[in-house]
This record gives structure tokens, sequence and C-alpha cells, in this order.
């Protein structure tokens, strides 16, 4: 059978019956067993919980008909959880060794919504051990490919999330993104990708990179699936202290602005003519834009790479072996980097130069971005300054892929929230994209924006082949 | 005895004290741990599991800025907590939630009656797991942890060293563990572990050096401690010895502090600001309001019912400390008052006789007293007779008395009383023997 | 001017986080980490002496919750003990620490 491209399609199927719930899972497992070997996109797959939660559905669908789905308004809708996210009972190890046979004895917030409202959980994903980096090859787990082409990377952190949802290994996928590791891999492979706004989705129950810039991440194949999943998981949950309802006031006729800072050299060619050519697209669909200035925004990802090291540095001391995991010894080479870095950089003598002189940069851009937010509605930029790269092109380097994140690094430093939307694909193949970026809260109109690119545009239909 | 040198004697106390809040500080698990089953209170927060996340308790701040207004500080208008970075076992996160430059409290004081006691400052953290040492099955050394503790509020108050000897150091905890115990936040019990001390102990402030002490763990260790502790520091300055900086702990088998570790440098906690909590920005409304709502502290109770009823200082100093026994003396004060009967009287029965205020009402103890009073024999010339006849009886005590024997006096006076029933007024007896004799 | 970190700062940065590296590895993070902090050391150019720092991009403040106990998110002692390697008596087992707290 063919699987459905978004959720609407899903439900509608499930109603129609023209397939069971239990066939939606065959399909996809059978999938998984043919092609995962090569992508690496799971590190478990949870075939007994996919089953289970199916057999139950099949039941209800047979009483309840289509009001299940006012119940579960995502009954049937398979999903892909980052090896972040804790499942209680289902093994979850952040891409590490140190967590290699960790079964956590509860689950995050979000796992535990998306499948009160009925999502399938198929598999935890493969991702860059504790979310430290931006290709997948960190992972202790061996990298994921990019379905697009094995010898390229997928993408990070959250690689197998973005590869599993590209392949159609599930409908949709979580992720976490500190500095752009829901939306590169995201655009590597061609499938939309949501940073929210920081503190608009609980991190409860999800292993923690840096406290201050840990977004919980959506990914799917079109905006409005991801909007449906964003819809269910944001909201206060009295376990985060940082999550809040937030106000947006939205203006009518938008504008974007066009950052001129993000579009200098380094920026490959390409994606910088298929922004150029986009630009024109959404402006036939009506969207205003304007060219503005960010000059403090260059220095975003010094701020990251201080900042997030730091917090790292802090939220890894747990790992000690005691109550669970494994010995520190387990630690692979980029996780002691950073954690070093952290340490260095939060350290008597050296606080005050690096720790805190970052926190104040910070502020600026914070400052900057929310001036920028007066005169326009929306920013677009690059995701990343180059399409997928070759496996093993940058991991001899460490700075040169830490500046893979440059792009990445301003809504992530300012918390506000950006989309990463699939805009075209390379002369080789490979996917392209865009970002776009709002004040806080402004979910809303970046899902709009989303949902009228991809009503007039046909990229994120393409699947790669199997 | 310290020997009276150049230096002064420089203490500085650290207090921790365990909140008596329902939950914990950052989690919703009982905070009641004392003698649970091990690792029964727990959840992910407090065990420092992955992707667990502080959410801080209310009322544990409220009760923390009421401790440093009865402590006479300044209340931080910004505050916020901040991550203490440490790896020992029984700190799961490998942090401490703590405060660091800006606590809730700062700059207060408490008297004593050798002077007045500066407080640096107040502040709010978690607490750690409990570490038992023991024997494995086979039989090699090794150390338990239980979690049960782990994450409970605790209140740290620190003091300027303007401590100036052991017994003032003394007087100044019993007083803080008085005014907690009254604010109702906490058991503040030393045996229980919900008040734990320590000193920093020099003989100057500015000799480039201090002593921390610990094992503090009674009133009567402290004084010793700080005796002893100051004794050997003045004992080593004089040998013209430099003093290390260290940590000891007293040794109360040995009756001495010893040596644990030496503490050349600070250690390096890279404290930096706790992203998973928002920050604190106290209302002036809520201080004026925990302000106003603050219990008639121990000090001002004393000295109030001592004014009113003129009873001795040390009675005062007891009632205070318990608000039943207080109600009950205050009402039978009252009631004593309106019938003449003598106030440091009814406090000796109540406190001295320790009589069950649950069982005894102060009406009846008044009305007792009352009889009693009203059968004592006070017309002198009764009483003349028996002093005449318990004279006539002793003459041996007369005797030694007249030799100069003051104390033969209570063989006669306890005759009177003997022949009176008790009931003679032991004051005019001894007037009138004083008198013929 | 930028920081260096030598073989020994790295060796005492790595005893502050608890790690062991090899000599091969002290040397490389060496290198990396102090190319790294001359890139990151660029923001000393940046004036900040108008602003403060900041850790918290929500404008949240004051966030706590009331004194109650709940009991939804707790475990039971075998729940505690679920996933450690070295259990004892109902209590987490360590080698004897004979070393006293750093704090």
């Amino acid at each position: 059978m063919k699987l459905p491209l978004d959720i609407k399609e899903n439900k509608e199927n499930l109603i129609e019956k023209r397939y069971s719930f239990t066939e939606l899972v065959d399909t996809y497992l059978k999938r998984i067993r043919k092609s995962d070997k090569r992508i690496n996109s799971f590190i478990t797959i949870t075939e007994k919980a996919a089953y289970d939660r199916v057999r139950f559905f099949d039941k209800e669908i047979v009483s309840k008909g289509s009001k299940i789905f006012d119940q579960y308004p995502l009954a049937g809708v398979v999903v892909s959880h980052k090896d972040m996210f804790l499942t209680k009972g289902i093994k979850t190890t952040a891409g590490s060794k140190v967590l290699s046979d960790y079964i956590p004895a509860y689950s995050s917030t979000v796992v535990e919504k998306l499948e009160k409202a009925g999502c399938i959980l198929i598999g935890k994903t493969n991702q860059d051990a504790w979310g430290h980096g931006s290709s997948g090859e960190n992972s202790d787990f061996g990298p994921t490919k990019n379905p697009w082409n094995e010898k390229m990377v997928s993408g990070g952190s959250s690689s197998g999330s973005a590869a599993a949802v590209s392949m159609q290994f599930s409908m949709i996928a979580t992720g976490t993104d500190t500095c752009g590791s829901v939306r590169v891999p995201a655009n590597y492979c061609g499938i939309v990708g949501l940073k929210p706004t920081y503190g608009s989705v609980s991190r409860y129950g999800v292993i923690a990179m840096a406290s201050s810039l840990d977004s919980i991440g959506h990914m799917a194949k079109t905006t409005e699936d991801v909007e449906s999943v964003f819809n269910i998981t944001k909201g206060v949950d009295s376990k985060d202290a940082n999550v809040s309802k937030g106000k947006f006031i939205r203006e009518n006729n938008p504008v974007i602005g066009i950052p001129k800072e993000f579009f200098v050299e380094g920026l490959d060619s390409q994606i910088k003519d298929n922004i150029e050519k986009n630009i024109k697209l959404l402006g036939s669909l009506g969207y205003k834009f304007k060219e503005v200035s960010l000059p403090l925004t260059k220095n975003a990802i010094s701020v990251y790479y201080i900042i997030m090291p730091a917090e790292v540095s802090s939220n890894l001391a747990r790992y000690d072996g005691i109550r669970y995991g494994n010995k520190r010894t387990s630690f692979s080479e980029e996780a002691k980097r950073r954690i070093m870095l952290g340490s260095y950089v939060l350290s008597s003598g050296y606080i005050d130069k690096y720790y805190l002189k970052a926190a104040k940069v910070r502020n600026k851009i914070i400052k900057e971005i929310d001036r920028v937010f007066n005169d326009v509605d929306m920013l677009i930029a690059p995701v990343a300054p180059t399409t997928a790269f070759l496996l093993g092109e940058k991991s001899n380097d460490p700075l040169k892929m830490y500046l893979n994140d440059i792009y990445a690094a301003t809504a992530s430093i300012t918390g506000i929230p950006a989309i990463s939307i699939p805009s075209g694909f390379t002369k080789d193949g490979m996917p392209i994209g865009f970002q776009i970026m709002g004040p806080r809260f402004s979910e809303k109109i970046l899902f709009d924006l989303g949902k009228n690119y991809q009503e007039n545009t046909t990229h994120h239909l393409e699947v790669p082949s199997l | 005895m310290i020997k009276q040198t150049k230096q002064k004697p420089t203490i500085g106390m650290e207090v921790h004290v365990e909140l008596s809040t329902k939950s914990k500080m950052f989690c919703g698990c009982s905070a009641n741990h004392f003698s649970k089953k091990p690792n029964s209170h727990t959840c992910p927060t407090c065990l420092g599991l992955p992707g667990a996340l502080p959410f801080p308790n209310e009322k544990a701040i409220e009760w923390t800025v009421m401790l440093g207004l009865a402590l006479n500080c300044s209340i931080s208008k910004s505050s916020k907590f901040d991550r203490k970075h440490y790896f020992y076992p029984d700190l799961p996160k490998g942090y401490q939630i703590s405060q660091y430059d800006k606590p809730l409290c700062v700059g207060g004081y408490l008297e004593t009656s050798e002077g007045k006691v500066g407080i640096t400052r107040v502040h709010l953290e978690e607490d750690t797991a409990k570490l038992k040492h023991t024997k494995d099955e086979k039989g090699g050394l090794a150390t338990l942890i239980d979690f049960n503790r782990s994450g409970v509020a605790l209140v740290e108050i620190v003091t300027d060293p303007d401590i100036h000897s052991a017994s003032q150091a003394k007087e100044f905890t019993k007083e803080l563990q008085k005014i907690i115990r009254t604010l109702g936040i906490s058991s503040c019990d030393m045996d229980k572990g919900s008040m734990r001390l320590e000193a920093n102990i020099s003989m100057g402030i500015d000799l480039g050096y201090k002593v921390e002490v610990k094992n503090l763990n009674s009133f009567k260790f402290v004084e010793k401690a700080i005796d002893y502790e100051l004794d050997r520091q003045n004992v080593l300055l004089k040998e013209g010895k430099k003093i290390k900086q260290e940590t000891r702990g007293w040794d109360e088998k040995l009756k001495k502090t010893v040596h644990q570790r030496y503490k050349e440098t600070e250690s390096d906690y890279r404290y930096f600001p706790e992203p998973d909590i928002p920050p604190i920005k106290l209302d002036i409304n809520l201080i004026n309001k925990l302000r106003k709502g603050l219990p008639q502290l121990p000090d001002e109770i004393a000295k109030e019912i001592e004014k009113e009823y003129k009873i001795k200082p040390e009675y005062a100093q007891i009632i205070s400390l318990d608000t039943k026994l207080l109600n009950y003396s205050r009402k039978a004060l009252k009631i004593g008052r309106e019938n003449s009967i003598d106030a440091n009287t009814i406090m000796a029965v109540i406190i001295n006789r320790k009589i069950n205020i649950e069982k005894v009402s102060e009406e009846k103890l008044i009305s007792l007293q009352i009889e009693k009073k009203d059968k004592v024999i006070t017309k002198e010339s009764e009483i003349t007779k028996m002093v005449d006849e318990a004279m006539k009886e002793n003459s041996k005590a007369v005797t030694d008395y007249k030799k100069g024997s003051t104390n033969a006096i209570s063989v006669l006076i306890g005759y009177v009383m003997k022949v009176s029933s008790g009931k003679a007024d032991p004051k005019i007896v001894r007037a009138i023997l004083e008198e013929k004799l | 001017m930028s920081d260096k970190l030598s073989q020994k700062k790295v060796e005492y940065i790595a005893k502050l986080s608890k790690l062991e590296n090899s000599k091969t590895e002290e040397e490389r993070f060496s290198r990396q980490l102090t190319k790294i902090i001359d890139y990151v050391g660029s923001l000393s150019n940046v004036d900040t002496s108008e602003v403060g720092p900041t850790n918290n991009t929500t404008g949240l403040q004051n966030i706590s919750r009331k004194d109650v106990v709940d009991k939804s998110h707790c475990f039971n002692q075998s729940e505690s003990l679920s996933q450690t390697k070295s259990k004892s008596k109902g209590y987490f087992k360590v080698e004897a620490i004979f070393e006293q707290k750093d704090e």
C-alpha cells in the first residue's frame, strides 16, 4: 500500500478503511527493514509498542468510527522520537555509549502528550551524541546517511529524525534544536523542520544539552503537519518553569526582512540563487520584502560556542554512572571537548572574559532582534552555508564543523522561532531550503507562510528513492 | 581560658537549616525524609535523572524572606538561583542549585549579651543526599546513598566574623534556633540534622587564615570546640608558628579539634545563573505582607511579659519558646494578679513543678495558690509562739548559729514549718528568728 | 590577546570536569581548544559597556509552585534503583568515600 503524505490524508484513509492501523504500521516497518540498514536512522525500533497501540485503535475505530479522532486527534500518526526524549520502559541513549542500556522510569511531557493524542511510536532515532553536532557524525552508533545521497551527511544533531521523515519511515518526528539541530537536518533531507519559541514546549523529560537554548522541535513533510503536532505539544505543564503561553499580535500585510549579513561570502551560490528566486515567488504570493541590517548577529556563533558548552559541561555533570548509565569514560571525544570548553569558560579567571561577556553580547543581540521586529514581521535566511556535505569532510576540524551553525545561531540565542522549508534541489539533486524567523510566539505567521508556500510548490512532495 | 594576647578571637558561623515545607525545594516529593525507607521519596528531579527540571517551592522562598526579616536583613528585590558545581556522590546533578551573588537576604544582625553579630547573608538552596559508610557483603568498605533528603529546602545563614568567644557563639546559635522555631519554619533540631553548624575561627581578621571547624552537633560541642580551637591557635601563634588554612572536626572522644583537610585554595565551583529557573523579583507588597505576618519573636515576647508581670528573666525566656506554655502562663498570671498571687510563685509552679497544663486549668492553678495563701499563717504573734518553741527545742542549733554557723537557722525554720504543717509563712519565720537571734 | 590552552591547562580542566584523557588526547585537545577559544574570543571587540548579561530569553520571573506533595511523579524504592548497576538493601552503593566533600 502507498503511504499517506500527511496527517490529513492518513486520517481520511483510516476513516475510509483503505487500510487498518495495523496495516499502516506493517508498511512503515517493511520500509524500515528494507532500507534503514543503509540509512541508520534508528537506534531502537519499537515494534511491540507500535503493534500494541494499533491493535487498540483498530478495535476503537470499529466501535467509534470517525469519532475516535475527537478524542485522539493524531490517531494513527506514526512518530519517531529523537533519542534525547525519554520514553518510559523504552531504551533512551541520547546517541551516547554512556546511556547505551538506559531504560527510563518516566516519559517526557512531549512523548506523553503525543501518545495521548493518538500517535504511534515506531522508534527512537539516531543523533549526534548529546546533541553535539551539525552532521550526525558524532553518534556513538554510527552516522545517519542522507537519504538523497548516502555518501553525504543527513545533518544533525536530529539526524535520524530527519532521515526517517524523509524516507517515510514515520509520518512525523521530534527533535531538539539548540543551534540548528532540527533546521539543519530538515534542510539537508528536504523536509519541514520547526524550531519553536524557546519556552513554548516543555523540556521536561528531554535530555538537556544547553538549558537556555534547547528548543523542542518537530519535523514532517508539510507545514500543516508540523503545526498540528505543535498544537498538541505546546503549553504549560507545571514541570518546566520556563514554559509560558506567550502572546503575539499579528499584523496584516507581513513584511519579510532580508538580513544582509546572512548573504555574504561563504554562502553556497546555489543556495543564494535559490533564496533569491523564492523571494520573488513569495512576493507573488503577497509578501513584501525589505533589506535589513543585523550587524551584531555575526557574533551569534561565538556567543553560542561559549554559552552552550558552559551549559553542556553543567548538564553532563550528572552522568557519573552511580544511579544510571555507564561511567564518564564512555563519553566520546566531541562530548569531552565541549565539556572541557565549558568548564574553561566558566572557570575562575576566565568566566568574566568568556561566559559573562557572551551573556552580555547575547543581550545585545536580543535587543537588536527585538528592534528589527519593530520594522519587519519576519526574517528570511539560509539555514546553513552549504547543502549536505560528504561524510568525513568536516569531521577532522571541530571549528570548521561549528561554523556550520552560523545561520542557525541567531534564532537560538534569542529564543525566537524559526521554520526550515524545503525550496528546491541542487544540480546534484540535494535538497535546498530556507528558514523563516519571527518574533517570540509568532509561530502562526510562520505556519501561514509555509502552508501558503507549499500550496504553490512541490519540493516537499519529492521522496528519495528507496 | 584564653590568655590575653594582642589578637582577638574572630569567629564566623555558617548555619544550615532544613525548612519544614511539605514538599522539597524543586520538586513535589515529600520533604519529610527522617527515618523513611531509603530512596522511597524520590522523583526524576531530586534523583538527577536525565531530562529532569527544577520548579521552585513558593513557600520556601517566603519562609527564607521571613527569616531574613526576623534577622533584620535587607530583602533583595532582584534575586536568582545559581548552579554550584562539584562532584560528590551525594550530589546527583553534579551541581547544587543554590544562590551565589544575589541571595534573597543580606546585611542583618542579631543582638547578643556580648555584642551585635552581623548576618552577611541568608540564602536558599537544596540539600544533598545522605551518605552512610558501611561494610559490604565481602567485608570491604562501601558507601551507601539515600536520596530521600536530596532536594529538601535548605536555608544557609552566614554571619560576619563578629563573634569573639565560644559563649557568644553558643548564645548566638541558641537565639537563632529560638527565632527559627518561633517562625515555625523548621524543627531546627541538631539531633535530627535539621540544624547544622560550622564555625570559621581565627585569632584575628587580618592574619591571613581561618580554620573551619565541623561536627558541631550540639550547643555544648560548639562551646567546647571553639574554646579548644582558640586555645590551640593561641598557643601556636605564641610559639611563632604559622597556622594553615584547614578544615578540622570536633572529636568528642578526644575532646579536641582534629585535622581533616587542608584548604589551600578556594574550590572553583564555576557558579553561573540557573537557566532552568527564571529570576526572582520580589514585590515590595509581598515583602511588607510577610513582615506584617511575622509572629512576635521570642526576645520581644520575653521582654514584654517580663515587664508586664515582673517575672524572672529565666522564666520569661523559657515560656517565650513555647506558644502553649506562653498562652497558659499569660492567662494564669492575669488571674493571679487579680487575686494578688505573686507572679514568680505562679511561674515557679508552672515551670519547676512541671504542671500538666493540659489537665490543670489556669483558674484551677490560681485557686490552689489562693487556698495555700489563705492557709498561710502570717500573724506575727502566732509565729512568734512557734519560733519560741523552736528555739527551746533546738538549743544546739541556736548555739551553732550564735557561733557563726548561719545555716543552722534552717533547722529552726524547719521546726516551725513542721509544727505549723507548712502553713507558716517562711519569710516571716525567718525574719522573726533573725531578730531573736 | 588570545588565551592558550596548554596541555597542563587541559589536564587541570579535565580534572575539574571529572574526565580522563590520554596524553595524545590532551595534546589534540590543547590544539583544538586553543583554536576555538581564539575564535570565540573575538567577542572582546564588542562593546558591552551599556548592557547586562542575560541567560533567559523568556522574560519570565517569579515562577514557583505551591507547597504541595505531588505523588504522581514520585518513585518508589525499586523504581529509584531500577537503573543502577550497584545497589544494596535499598541504597545506591559506591566504593567507600574517604575524601571529605570539597564544599
